[in-house]
This record gives structure tokens, C-alpha cells and sequence, in this order.
């Protein structure tokens, strides 16, 4: 192990920019994407109704919504929304309101439910002031602290969902990009049966399992080492608000490494050569990144057939665990389903895979 | 030492190897020639325990290597066809994780990577990188990786393929060094006939999976004791000609190539003056008219009807 460890680590030292490349893009990519959307989060509104009935539900959603408002003209709502510079933008009426938008995405369900929420607060909030005794001063103080608990749902829910562009956008393009950073190194188990290296460790005296063992910790290390960089020079660099989960992600994604590890010998084991392996990498990185959710949040999907199918994908409960335990700030166990399933696949997909290049090699 | 008894490798409905029986003597060297697909490379694999056969057996020692490969393995050293080198890495760092898979200690490695490099003439290239080496250096290094733990037995699978002349004479000189000097044991596959007839103390020769002809150089080329091989030489030949070399039944074989005609006829027939006589029957120039002792070359078309390096 210690033999193929030392090859793997010269020849990265030799040839370091592949993975610097992939490391560069992936980044590149978190950080336009999420960019983007922290841009667009700033909705703009135009005060239509009564001055002091829209500026409480402004206030109200202020408080409680996870966009920021800013009061404009009535053409400038139009102006900034068409221009793409905002998803949506806000008509407020004394007991309704109007939203326009450029296209339907999550992001803007989850508004249109958080100023439903806000109108219907100010609605109860008139009520009680209007009834004017001292049971309903006591409820108003209770409602300003919220009357009632609000949970935050899972995404598996079909309820609305939290949102966070920029952090949808690192989680997505990182898990996305550490496909190819640890599928072109398991590849080596093939190069080396192709160039006779194999046949060379296999005759030695090491055995066979220390030789896989060095050629998939290697790769896991350089996935896992991809993964710890980005997401630090986020945190630290560019100022991500992780929700206080920033160790539970790298926790979580061990799991998810160890199961492209997997993967990436299932492809080994399925693939005859080396071009069959390099056309079945991107194929199946695309569609399990478009299926998972790591382009666009799995919660604007409503195709079942896509929905069944993410079932299946890492990327689905990699993505699950790592909005658990950052935008739900939830604890490592409220994780502890994706993880498992994610543990799950890596050993049978491992398993299968191992299976099939041993064959092969019969 | 080693034997191959009955060896068999089918891969669905193709039969790679058809029980091939071999025996390998402690310090000879062993050719196995045979064209491309004969089965050469799948036998090699299964004596050197990469490959499990399909039926029969390898014995080391009279012991069967199947279950227990590890006993053989130690004492072998294996030459692919293929660069089985880093390319990304130096001669030395390529030397050194070969020492480390053998679990070698630094000062033994250090000490047997100077002889090595000895050994195949890379003294001074040791710290370059082997994507910068040429063909033939490739080649050496490649045999000088097999060389590092001191295997007693060796397969070289055509070790000189695509090499230059100089380089391939070198590669000869060291095979013949290491059998001689350290009495290494060696089993050496070639496309080349001479190289073959250089080295090896007996030949196999194979084709389509089964040995067709085995002994001593002498013996092999015994097989054409009774024969006479004659090389008719001119600037271009007449259909007739060829037709009627073909025709006459004392003939055993002709092959055209170029502006020479091969005409193998039993030994004791005069058969020069038949040739004369056809060349004068049809109008047929000729330059020469050649008589040649039987070559290794001519035995493998004889027995295969094919060339080597068909």
C-alpha cells in the first residue's frame, strides 16, 4: 500500500494540474453561481395600498423572510425584474398582493409563501388590537414572538423548502466537480492493468487488497482534500454563512466521497477500457448531478420518473445531509438517514464493482 | 523446475491455449515462438500464476502453483510486452516503488537499484523522466524492474519489440549475461527468428493455441532433414512459371514474396535441373537459382504454413 501510495503522490507532484484545474472550476463556478443568486435575492417592492398596512407587512417580512425588501417606484419594479436583476418583484395592496417574476423557481414559491405568511400575521395583529382588551395585548406580545413554533421541514417534504443560492450553489458544483477529481484517479486500476503494472503488483508480494486499498485511499484523500479546500476558502475566504455547520459538512462529506469512490470502481468494473471509462465518467457525473440536484434545488422537481430516479443518486442525500446540518442547522443525527443511505450504496456499489473487475480479470 | 501439464484457456467460445505441455530446466533458456495469436502471451500469463487456466496444471518444483502461487512468484520476475513503467516518474523513483511492493528496506534497494542500473546500462539516466527515454532505454528499464528482487526464473514477452538495432543487441548481450553469469532460468517469447537461434537452448514453437514442434535448435530444424529449400531469384516472375512449380507433385511447398520464389522439394531430388528446365519450358528469366539450409524461419512455414511475422 505503501508502494502505490508513493507512486500515486510523486506522479500528483509531477502532474499536479488536473486536479488544480478541476479544484479552480469548481470554485470558479460556487462562486458565479452563488453570486448570482445573492444578487437577486434583494426583491424589489412598490407600495401600492395604504401606507401604514403595506409598511407592517414590509416590516413583518423584513423580520421573518429570508429575502431582503427595498422600496422603489412602480416602473422600477418592472425595469429591475425584466432586466433579470431581481427574480421577482412586489406589489403590496392593503389585502392583497401581486408578484411578478421572469420565470418560476423555488426561490420564488418560498416568497410567495412568506408574504401569504406576512398578510395573514397583520391580519391577526388588526384583529387583536381592534378588540382592544387585555387578553388579546398579552397574545399580540405573544404573536411578536411568534404564537407558534415554526419548523423548518426536510427537503423530502413537499412542503416550501429553505433556500440559500450561494450555499445551493458551493454544495452543488463542489459535489459535482470531486466526481472527475476521484473518478481520473481510480482510474488508475485500469491504466495499470493496461500498461502490465498490475500484473507487476500482483506478482509481488503485496497483496491484492493493500493494492486497492492504496490506489481508492488515495483517490478518497485527493477527493476529500478537493472538497476541505473549497468549502474552507468559502468559509474563511469569501465569508459563506455555513449556519455554524461547517465541521458537520466535512463530516458528511466523507460519506459522500467514500461513496463516489464506490461509484468510480462500479465504472472501473463496468468498463472495458479506457475509452469506455472516460465517455461513462461525464455521462453519468451530468445526469446524476442534473437528476441529484446539485444545478437546481431537487424541490423544483416534479417529474416523477426524475424523482424516482434521484432515489438512486448520491447526489440526492449528499445535498439532503448537507442542507440538514447548515441551512436547518440541524444536529449530525437529523443527517443520519442520507448518510446511511449514502454508506448503504458505497458498499454495494463497491461490492459489485470489485466483483466485476475480479472476473474480468479471470 | 517448472512445468505446464496440459494447459487449457478457452474465453467463451475461442480456445486462447489448447493443452499446451512444456517443461522448463533450471539455468536453459526457452524459447516459445509462435506468430501473432498463437497463444503465446495467454501461456506466459498462466506459467507466471497472472491467469488461472482453464484446466490443467502448472508445477513448480513438482508442486501445483493453482492454489499456492506465492511459492513461484517469489522466485519470478516477469517482462511484459507492455512499458509496465511510470512514465510520470524518474528511472529511480520507478525502481523504488517496485523495491517498495517487494518490501525491500532502503540501504538492500539502494544497493541493488546502483546494480540494476548496472545491469541495464542506465547509470546516468537514473533521474530523468521515463516519458523523456527512448524506445530502447524503455525497454531496458523495463527488464531492469523485473530484475530488482533477483527472480531466479524470468519471462521476457518480446522484450526488443520496436526497438532500435543497438538497443536490441544490447538487450541480447544482458539476457545472455544474466543466464550465464547468475544462472537465471529464462523464458523468452520472440517474433524474431535470430533472436531465438541466439539465445535459447530449446524452442517451443506454437501456433493456434497448441505446440506444434518442440526440441533443441538441431532437432527443430531436423524436422527439414528431409527436405531441400531452393530460392529462385529473378526480376519478375511468369504465372506459368509459379503455376508449374505448384503443379508438379515432388514439390512440398512454394511461396512467392516479391522477386523470389521458395520452392521446398524432398531432399534427395536433383531438382535444380527441373527448375532450369522450367524457366527454358516458359520463357522465364532467372537471375539465381539458390540451394539454402534449412533456417528456423523455414521450419515454423513449414510446420504453420505461414510466416513468423504474418
Amino acid at each position: 500500500m505503501r508502494a502505490v501510495l508513493f507512486a500515486q503522490f510523486r506522479t500528483l507532484f509531477r502532474k499536479p494540474w488536473g486536479f488544480i484545474a478541476l479544484t479552480i472550476t469548481s470554485i470558479l463556478f460556487s462562486f458565479v453561481l452563488g453570486m448570482d443568486g445573492n444578487s437577486s435575492r434583494v426583491i424589489p417592492v412598490y407600495q401600492a395600498g395604504d401606507e401604514s398596512v403595506t409598511e407592517e407587512v414590509l416590516d413583518i417580512l423584513e423580520t421573518e423572510s429570508t429575502h431582503q425588501f427595498r422600496s422603489v417606484e412602480k416602473s422600477e419594479v418592472i425595469r429591475l425584474v425584466k432586466e433579470g436583476r431581481a427574480t421577482a418583484g412586489l406589489f403590496l395592496f392593503d389585502d392583497k398582493f401581486k408578484m411578478v417574476t421572469a420565470a418560476e423557481n423555488g426561490s420564488i414559491l418560498s416568497l410567495e409563501q412568506q408574504v401569504k405568511k406576512a398578510y395573514a400575521k397583520r391580519l391577526q395583529k388588526e384583529k387583536l388590537r381592534e378588540s382592544g382588551n387585555d387578553q388579546a395585548t398579552v397574545l399580540m406580545k405573544r404573536l411578536e414572538e411568534d404564537l407558534f413554533d415554526v419548523k423548518t421541514v426536510s427537503v423530502s417534504s413537499e412542503e416550501v423548502f429553505e433556500y440559500d443560492n450561494q450555499l445551493h450553489a458551493l454544495y452543488g458544483m463542489t459535489v459535482f466537480y470531486v466526481i472527475y477529481t476521484i473518478a481520473f484517479n481510480v482510474i488508475h486500476i485500469l491504466t495499470a492493468k493496461q500498461h502490465g503494472i498490475w500484473d507487476r503488483m500482483i506478482l509481488s508480494p503485496a497483496k491484492k487488497w493493500e493494492i486497492y486499498t492504496g490506489i481508492l485511499s488515495y483517490a478518497f484523500v485527493l477527493g476529500y482534500m478537493q472538497v476541505a479546500v473549497i468549502f474552507g476558502l468559502f468559509k474563511w475566504g469569501l465569508g459563506v454563512d455555513f449556519y455554524g455547520g461547517f465541521l458537520k459538512t466535512l463530516i458528511v462529506m466523507m460519506a459522500y466521497v467514500l461513496a463516489i469512490v464506490a461509484l468510480s470502481v462500479l465504472i472501473v468494473g463496468i468498463s472495458k477500457n479506457l475509452p469506455t471509462f472516460n465517455t461513462l465518467v461525464p455521462l453519468l457525473s451530468v445526469s446524476l448531478a442534473m437528476i441529484g440536484g446539485a444545478f437546481w434545488p431537487i424541490e423544483l422537481v416534479s417529474n416523477k420518473y426524475m424523482l424516482f430516479f434521484a432515489k438512486f443518486d448520491p447526489i440526492t442525500y449528499v445535498l439532503e445531509a448537507l442542507k440538514q446540518v447548515t441551512l436547518y442547522q440541524g444536529t449530525m443525527t437529523d443527517a443520519l438517514y442520507p448518510i446511511s443511505v449514502l454508506l448503504f450504496m458505497s458498499v454495494i456499489m463497491m461490492g459489485v464493482g470489485m466483483n466485476l473487475m475480479e472476473r474480468r480479470n479471470d | 523446475m517448472l512445468e505446464a501439464v496440459d494447459l487449457t484457456k478457452h474465453y467463451k467460445q475461442t480456445r486462447a491455449v489448447d493443452g499446451v505441455n512444456l517443461f522448463i530446466e533450471k539455468g536453459e533458456i526457452i524459447g516459445l515462438l509462435g506468430p501473432n495469436g498463437a497463444g503465446k502471451s495467454t501461456t506466459i500469463s498462466m506459467l507466471s500464476t497472472l491467469i488461472q487456466p482453464s484446466s490443467g496444471d502448472v508445477r513448480y518444483l513438482n508442486e501445483s502453483m493453482l492454489k499456492h502461487p506465492q511459492k513461484l512468484r517469489e522466485h519470478l520476475g516477469v517482462v511484459p510486452q507492455e512499458i509496465a513503467l511510470y512514465s510520470d516518474l524518474t528511472a529511480r523513483e520507478n525502481l523504488e516503488f517496485f523495491g517498495k511492493l517487494y518490501k525491500m528496506n532502503k540501504r538492500e534497494l539502494t544497493k541493488r537499484m546502483e546494480e540494476v542500473f548496472q545491469i541495464v546500462g542506465l547509470e546516468n539516466k537514473q533521474r530523468e523522466l521515463v516519458k523523456h527515454f527512448s524506445g530502447g532505454m524503455k525497454r531496458r528499464l523495463n527488464i531492469g524492474a523485473a530484475l530488482l528482487h533477483q527472480p531466479s526464473i524470468m519471462f521476457m514477452d518480446e522484450p526488443t519489440v520496436g526497438i532500435d538495432p543497438q538497443s536490441r543487441s544490447y538487450i541480447l548481450d544482458t539476457v545472455k549475461q544474466l543466464n550465464r553469469e547468475h544462472g537465471m532460468t529464462i523464458v523468452y517469447t520472440s517474433h524474431y527468428m535470430e533472436e531465438v537461434e541466439y539465445l535459447c537452448d530449446r524452442i517451443y514453437i506454437m501456433d493456434q493455441g497448441k505446440i506444434i514442434a518442440s526440441g533443441t535448435k538441431a532437432e527443430i530444424k531436423n524436422i527439414l532433414s528431409s527436405e531441400q529449400t531452393f530460392i529462385i531469384e529473378a526480376q519478375s516472375f511468369k504465372k506459368e512459371f509459379v503455376e508449374r512449380l505448384m503443379e508438379d507433385v515432388s514439390v512440398r511447398q512454394v511461396s512467392e514474396s516479391g522477386n523470389k520464389v521458395t520452392v521446398i522439394v524432398p531432399k534427395d531430388l536433383n531438382y535444380f535441373q527441373t527448375i532450369i528446365q522450367m524457366a527454358d519450358e516458359t520463357n522465364q528469366d532467372l537471375k539465381a537459382v539458390e540451394v539454402q539450409k534449412p533456417t528456423l524461419e523455414d521450419v515454423f512455414l513449414h510446420l504453420t504454413g505461414k510466416a513468423l511475422r504474418d
